[in-house]
């Protein structure tokens, strides 16, 4: 990310061109890897299944023969035409591959943002304007226990309580959660009835999302509440008689904007890590679990596309939390 | 007070089960990873004897393994990687940081921008990337956990330095004829490191967690050599059945985990005061 001082110079077209710049470099880190990688890349771009005679028309069409210059051009080329190679199992372009999950994973991982935002915020909030209270205490041994736990983990947790031990309860059938996939399969539901099972299903993934994002947020918003309500202006709204309501409301938020707007960007990767987990762990069809058996199929061209998808998430999420950090706080307006 | 209990409980916690994990696997009457009689031995629930009247402490697995002496063999493993993951960042970070602060120049917006470009990536997705290319376990790990992990600790310290540099201290040493290397090392990166240690800290946490969640997907450590991830892995379909398998180790994880954060918080609290 840039410096705030960097950005004032710039502006907002150089802040653009050097997100740019910096995608750029990203895109370049995954041909610098294949060609670390150990072995020719032919190999890893090819089926295991290939012949000899594949291998040697691949590096003449990937001119894999040719100065690795040259190679790095042409590379960009296909790259600046939007094209990251074709899928071995499933032999489309990765670009179509990675365009049917990307919209699974932004959905659950925006709303699982989103989520974790709000609720993280006020738990921060109540936190620090309770501070040293029981409440506090008992909130922060849950956020900080959430934050060391991995969401595997829990997610194995959540299918055992939601479908095993809630019919071992005979619990009523809509407290038994759907654990795996978006929807259920075969069955035929249209509109509100689909709509609902979709909900149902994404219940226990974007709530476990959302819980471990609330609880990092949570902690992060409760030690910048502090440092906000030792501040003098705080204590002369309240030496002033304004009630705490008030404090909290207009003092206390007004400064929050900043590093909320901050931790939205510093956010972003730990939804990604958790969602590639979270996918795998209830079926999502995302993003997240495709590089997970991309991996596992040798399916590189997908790896790689996928990571650069990734990348370019989070240099936007970067871009967005810098261009808005002047809105959130009036001193970096220049 | 409570600031002090808080840490020493999650310190004793660290060595005692630094030292479980070295002495529990060496006492064990059976090779941990050794699979006979499945029959009279397998999934006995904790505190539970099998047919041959052994004790089984966490209970066992699916293949009849002895789950209290697999967990303390995986604990060797994370904390190794915890450590050295978090250790060897720490250390390429420190020298990372302490040379763009001090050189400052080309090479400073250099190494920084290097930084950007691999703090622009997920670490997991990196992570994902190196075990892609390369064959997964325990050398692969560690490598790209190094090389995704030492951008933090290297921002801190090149702050720390550029801070550090201007102070009198520096110029008095320097003033007294001290070599530039002798500068760095002894007089400013002694007052720039505490961060950067706090830093190394939360890492350890953070590597045990990356590496227990690559074994899980089963692109990490390989069975039969166990690790906290692919134990869970390994007990993932037998939720119903044999909660224990799974609970255990996640347990385990989330104890180290939390003490090794406890600590780093802890410790950069009361730097701060």
């Amino acid at each position: 990310m840039l410096s705030p001082a960097a950005s004032r110079s710039f502006g907002a077209a150089g802040a653009i061109v050097r997100t740019a710049f910096l995608y750029w470099c990203v895109l370049s880190l995954t041909f610098v890897l294949l060609r670390m990688a150990p072995g020719d890349p032919a190999t890893f771009l090819l089926p295991s299944n290939a012949s000899a005679a594949d291998a040697v028309r691949l590096r003449a069409t990937l001119g894999l023969d040719r100065p690795v210059a040259a190679q790095y051009a042409r590379w960009t080329g296909r790259m600046l035409h939007g094209d990251l190679g074709t899928s071995f199992s499933e032999g489309r372009p990765v670009v179509a591959v990675i365009r049917d999950t990307l919209p699974i994973s932004l959905a659950l991982g925006g709303a699982s943002l989103l989520l974790s935002f709000l609720v993280g915020t006020i738990v921060g909030i109540v936190q620090s304007a309770r501070r040293g209270t029981f409440a506090d205490f008992t909130l922060t041994i849950i956020s900080v226990v959430l934050a060391a736990s991995p969401a595997y983990w829990l997610g194995l947790g959540a299918i055992a309580v939601f479908t095993y031990v809630a019919s071992l309860l005979s619990l009523p059938l809509w407290l038994r959660l759907p654990a795996v996939g978006m929807t259920t399969p075969g069955a035929d539901l249209h509109d509100v009835a689909h709509l609902v099972d979709l909900l149902r299903h994404s219940i226990l993934p974007v709530t476990l999302l959302a819980a471990i994002g609330a609880a990092g947020v949570a902690r992060y918003v409760r030690t910048s509440a502090l440092d906000v309500l030792d501040t003098d202006w705080v204590r002369t709204a309240r030496a002033k008689g304004a009630p705490e309501r008030a404090v909290l409301g207009r003092h206390l938020l007004a400064n929050m904007r900043a590093p909320l707007v901050t931790l939205f960007a510093l956010a972003l990767p730990g939804i990604v890590a958790g969602s590639v987990f979270v996918e795998t762990i209830f079926g999502w069809p995302g993003m997240g679990r495709l590089m997970v058996t991309s991996i596992t199929s040798r399916d590189y061209p997908v790896v790689l596309g996928c990571a650069a998808a990734y990348a370019l998430l989070v240099i936007v999420a970067n871009l967005v939390a810098e261009s808005l950090l002047p809105w959130a706080d009036p001193r970096l307006r220049g | 007070m409570r600031r002090f209990s808080a840490f020493s409980i999650a310190l004793a916690a660290l060595v005692l089960l630094a030292l479980a994990v070295i002495i529990v696997p060496a006492l064990a009457s059976r090779d941990p990873s050794q699979i006979n009689d499945v029959l009279a031995r397998r999934l006995i629930p904790p505190f539970g004897r099998d047919a041959h009247g052994t004790l089984h402490l966490l209970g066992t697995d699916r293949f009849g393994r002895d789950l209290f002496v697999r967990m303390m063999l995986a604990g060797r493993l994370s904390l190794l990687v915890g450590v050295i993951g978090a250790g060897v960042s720490g250390l390429v970070g420190t020298l990372v940081g302490a040379l763009a602060g001090w050189r400052r120049g080309v090479l400073d917006r250099a190494l920084m921008a290097l930084a950007d470009l691999l703090l622009a990536l997920p670490r997991i997705v990196l992570l994902l990337v190196g075990v892609a290319l390369w064959s997964p376990g325990l050398t692969t790990i560690l490598v790209v956990l190094v090389a995704t992990g030492w951008m933090g600790v290297a921002r801190l310290v090149r702050a720390e330095v550029i801070a550090v540099v201007p102070r009198e201290f520096v110029t008095a040493a320097r003033a007294l004829g001290a070599a530039p290397h002798r500068v760095l090392f002894r007089h400013v990166l002694p007052n720039a490191i505490g961060p950067a240690l706090v830093a190394t800290t939360l890492g350890i946490g953070n590597a045990i967690l990356l590496e227990s969640g690559l074994s899980f997907l089963g692109l990490g450590i390989q069975p039969p050599a166990p690790s906290w991830g692919n134990m869970i892995a390994g007990g993932r379909d037998l939720l119903v059945t044999a909660p224990w398998v799974a609970l255990a180790p996640g347990i385990a994880l989330v104890a180290t985990v939390l003490a090794t954060s406890v600590i780093g918080d802890e410790w950069r609290a009361i730097s701060r005061d």
